[in-house]
């Protein structure tokens, strides 16, 4: 017998112990494989969403690659734990340090090969119908299946990548091999716990303090996007977790040993549970971090893809709008008339508003983007926007409608020049500020419209040429939703005259478009599917990563507990109160990571809901948050019964 | 009075009628006396552990009876041997099976903290057995802090904190040097003369065959023979070890 011979063997043996490792890294492959089918698909890049739909792909192959990375190195480390012991006898009977590294080598290079060949193959089975659920969910038409050879060559050379760093790092931590340690690694688990409260009370104090400090900051806007207010407090919310996580259990217990008849009846179930605490606080860590991300990225794109309705409300709140001004979007009122009769749902009213577009100046060099700004009457605006301004004479209103923060060069008290034809009229700004505007910021582009006096309006209106007089025509409908064929026919109309210009629309004719509630809608529908779709294949991926993590853990401590609940069982523990016992930590086990995860994760969406400014759709934000919470447990419940049944079937076997 | 009787006790592994099967135990039939302390001993493979493990309800006889304190216990379901167990009987483990996360006091107070035994008894029963054994002191510590002849200690308390009718005893020596052997010998007769405990005790060490007050010697699965000390246990170690050569392998070991 050589010493391959006995690689091969161990291989067969210890099958079980590798069958998780190769899951683990013949998933990654499979999942890497058909993301980057897609990338390298010529019929999606030929299609009109390519940019978009590359960068998707290209960061979801990143996140996976970083993924396969540290999941791949967690399966080999938990497999190469789950053998010291068996490495230490190896080493008693005199194998050298040399000769554990070649075993782990050549069972390494079995299992490496094996899950990248079959991998692949189920990669390549899948991958078509992959690409078919991307394309349905992604709205792609006519995309055509197709397998490139890059995407071999790309998956092949990342996980050889991948595969050589895991083999790298087990073997210089192999040539660290010492019997003894080996030996003793397997059964030193199970340290003494010292009966402390105060670090697990400070521990879920800072916790609690510094997620309500961070609620707090995210509601000022000076404070909220200011990276070293921010960060410090995503560092301390961490620490305070991970404290929370190793010392809470102790403080529990010194606290239930001030009532004796509570603490013995709990007592193997609470020591259970502090002592799985205090080993594997840092799983638990990483699973509550996992699961924040989790709930935040799944909940994100979920609350905003089903509050696209809501959100288009609010940016675009006329169902259809344009401005008709530099001899561009003119359009008769019989012609308006003919398109509206003709539309499915029926025009419930329709305004038109006369404004200015005038040429401006500050001292502060104020731009904007048609180099222009709307001018309306100071009547009329309080007429439509239901504010009661009220100017003199030679007064100005700056009504900020960019979501940008910011004044854009306009700024309370300054002066500002408005040039009307051959003459300019200096204007003294009473006010700067974010207000509502007759018609959505961009019919006529711009950051911000300006107001002046009823008799200032009439005075620069004499001195205009008549093309920079335009209106903004503003229209609302039955049901937005029916609105696409008045859309389309009025786009179509519009662009007509144009088209007879035989120098062709210019640059700035060119900005003012059609707009509608229903287009907005449909881009943000489209925008935050694809978001959904990265995201939650991410969540998708840390929700596996996590589960295998907690598999992982379990199944290395079936041993020891299985041995404990036998001693136990000779004693005289029942079936029905071992069970009990396993579950109540099987429960802890699998639900606190998920609880502090939840608890970031809303901690973190309500942040960034008021860093992007949407305190409006907060209570909505959050509804649909824990819908995906809720289902989030759901999933973790279903993990849990399923291993619950197994490992509580495993350990409790000979009972 | 009996404590326990066994009767035509059998154990056949893997199926009665197969042809493969083992006959473990081949109607053994014994009985104990309260307050005795018996030794079991015989060759490796003669069913001594199998016995054990079906005298103290762990293990299912194929057919036999066992009464223990008046009770059938081949005739209770799984949860009414457990209780049982825990109510009725104490286990003295090799290696003495203490849980590493409980601290000696909890560790002895378990098979009552199982029942759901009042608070007040079970502090007082076990500072009672603890004071006995001189480890009352070290209650908050964990096993693995103490010396091994106190967790020895420890796990005889916890065997005897409930009260049993029997306590029995699998291999306690196995792994210990004969300096400790003799320490845990001495507590089990300790326990069997000063609190009339009454012992079952599986072994293989002679020498510590030697304190018990009577060996039942097993060979393939079923009673040998029987022999019972005069008081000298010089003289009854001698025997034991005549025993053991007529029943053959084991005196070698020694």
């Amino acid at each position: 017998m050589k010493f391959k011979d006995i690689a091969i063997k161990n291989f067969k043996v210890n099958l079980k112990k590798y069958l998780s490792y190769f899951l683990c890294s013949g998933f990654s492959v499979t999942i890497f494989f058909m993301y980057s089918t897609i990338l390298f698909n010529r019929s999606i890049n030929d299609s009109g969403d390519k940019e978009i739909i590359n960068m998707v792909f290209y960061i979801s192959l990143v996140v996976i690659a970083l993924f396969s990375i540290f999941f791949i190195n967690y399966a080999h480390t938990a497999f190469i734990k789950s053998r010291y012991k068996e490495f230490g006898i190896y080493m008693t009977l005199g194998m050298t340090t040399k000769d554990i590294r070649k075993i782990i080598l050549i069972e390494n290079l079995l299992i490496i090969f094996s899950s990248l060949i079959s991998g692949l193959v189920t990669g390549l089975l899948f991958s078509r119908l992959f690409q078919m659920i991307v394309a349905s969910i992604l709205d792609i038409e006519n995309l055509s299946y197709a397998i490139n050879s890059f995407s071999f060559v790309l998956s092949i050379s990342l996980f050889a990548f991948i595969f050589l760093i895991v083999l790298i790092f087990s073997r210089a931590a192999a040539s660290k091999f010492e019997i003894g340690e080996l030996l003793k690694k397997s059964r030193e688990n199970e340290r003494e716990i010292k009966s402390r409260i105060l670090p697990g009370i400070l521990g879920i104090t800072v916790l609690a303090l510094s997620l309500i400090s961070f609620v707090c900051i995210s509601e000022y806007d000076e404070l909220n996007s200011n990276m070293i207010v921010v960060v410090p407090h995503i560092l301390v919310i961490f620490a305070g977790g991970y404290m929370t996580i190793s010392f809470m259990g102790m403080a529990v217990m010194c606290m239930m040993k001030k009532n004796p008849k509570r603490y013995f009846k709990n007592l193997l179930v609470l020591t259970e549970i502090t002592h799985k605490f205090n080993q594997n606080k840092k799983i638990i860590f990483v699973l509550s971090i996992l699961s924040s991300m989790i709930v935040f990225f799944v909940a994100s794109p979920f609350s905003l893809y089903s509050l696209s309705e809501k959100i288009s409300g609010i940016n675009q709140p006329h169902h259809l709008e344009f401005a008709s001004v530099y001899n561009a979007n003119k359009i008769n009122e019989q012609t308006l008339e003919d398109i509206f009769k003709e539309s499915p749902t029926k025009l419930k009213s329709e305004t038109k508003v006369e404004f200015l577009s005038l040429k401006f100046k500050t001292d502060e060099n104020a731009t904007d983007i048609l180099g222009a700004k709307p001018v309306i009457s100071q009547s009329r605006y309080n007429q439509l926007t239901k504010s009661n301004l009220s100017l003199q004479k030679g007064e100005v209103f700056n009504a900020i409608t960019a979501w940008q923060p910011g004044t854009f060069g306009i700024s309370k008290g300054k002066t500002l020049s408005l040039t009307a034809g051959e003459t300019s009229v200096n204007f003294h700004v009473v006010d700067s500020a974010r207000a509502p505007w007759v018609s959505s910021g961009n019919s006529f582009p711009s950051n911000s419209g300006l107001v002046l006096n009823d008799g200032d309006y009439a005075a620069l209106k004499e001195k205009i040429i008549s093309t920079n007089i335009g209106t903004y025509y503003i229209f609302d409908f039955d049901n937005w939703k029916g609105t696409g064929k008045a859309i389309e026919s009025l786009k179509a109309e519009l662009n007509q005259p144009n088209k007879q210009n035989p120098l062709g629309l210019n640059e700035s004719q060119k900005m003012l478009t059609v707009l509608s509630r229903l287009e907005t809608y449909d881009t943000l529908k489209r925008a935050y599917s694809m978001f959904m779709f990265v995201t939650t294949v991410m969540g998708i991926l840390f929700f596996i990563a996590a589960g295998s993590v907690l598999f992982f853990k379990q199944y290395t401590e079936i041993g020891s507990a299985k041995e404990k609940f036998y001693k136990l069982f000779k004693i005289g523990i029942t079936k029905k109160e071992a069970r009990k016992i396993l579950s109540k930590e099987l429960a802890v086990t699998f639900f606190a990571p998920l609880i502090f995860g939840s608890i970031m994760g809303y901690a973190f969406i309500y942040f960034m809901t008021h860093l992007v400014g949407g305190q409006d759709v907060m209570t909505e934000f959050m509804q649909n948050a824990t819908k995906v919470v809720f289902g989030y447990f759901v999933f973790q419940a279903g993990f849990f019964l399923v291993t619950r049944k197994k490992y509580v079937g495993e350990v409790l076997e000979k009972f | 009075m009996k404590v326990l009787n066994a009767k035509n006790i059998t154990k056949v592994y893997g199926g009665k009628e197969n042809i493969n099967s083992t006959k473990a135990l081949n109607g053994v039939e014994f009985s104990i006396e309260e307050g005795d302390f018996v030794g079991i001993m015989g060759p490796s493979g003669s069913g001594k552990t199998t016995l054990l493990n079906i005298l103290s309800g762990i293990d299912r006889p194929t057919s036999g009876t066992i009464e223990i304190a008046e009770k059938n216990i081949e005739s209770m379901s799984k949860d009414e041997l457990a209780l049982f167990r825990r109510q009725k009987l104490g286990f003295v483990f090799q290696e003495f099976n203490l849980l590493d996360s409980l601290t000696l006091k909890e560790n002895i107070m378990l098979p009552m903290i199982l029942d759901k035994k009042d608070q007040n008894l079970m502090e007082a029963k076990c500072k009672e057995i603890m004071s006995l054994f001189e480890i009352y002191d070290i209650g908050d510590k964990y096993p693995h802090s103490v010396s091994g002849g106190q967790q020895q200690r420890a796990a005889v308390s916890r065997s005897l904190v409930n009260g049993p009718a029997i306590v029995f005893a699998d291999e306690p020596t196995g792994n210990l040097d004969s300096k400790s052997s003799n320490a845990v010998m001495k507590l089990f007769t300790k326990i069997n003369t000063e609190l009339k405990s009454t012992i079952l005790m599986v072994t293989h060490d002679a020498f510590a065959a030697s304190f018990c007050k009577r060996i039942i010697f097993i060979k393939d699965g079923a009673v040998n023979m029987e022999i019972v000390s005069k008081g000298d246990p010089k003289e009854f170690f001698e025997r034991i070890l005549d025993c053991l050569a007529v029943l053959g392998g084991e005196k070698n070991e020694i």
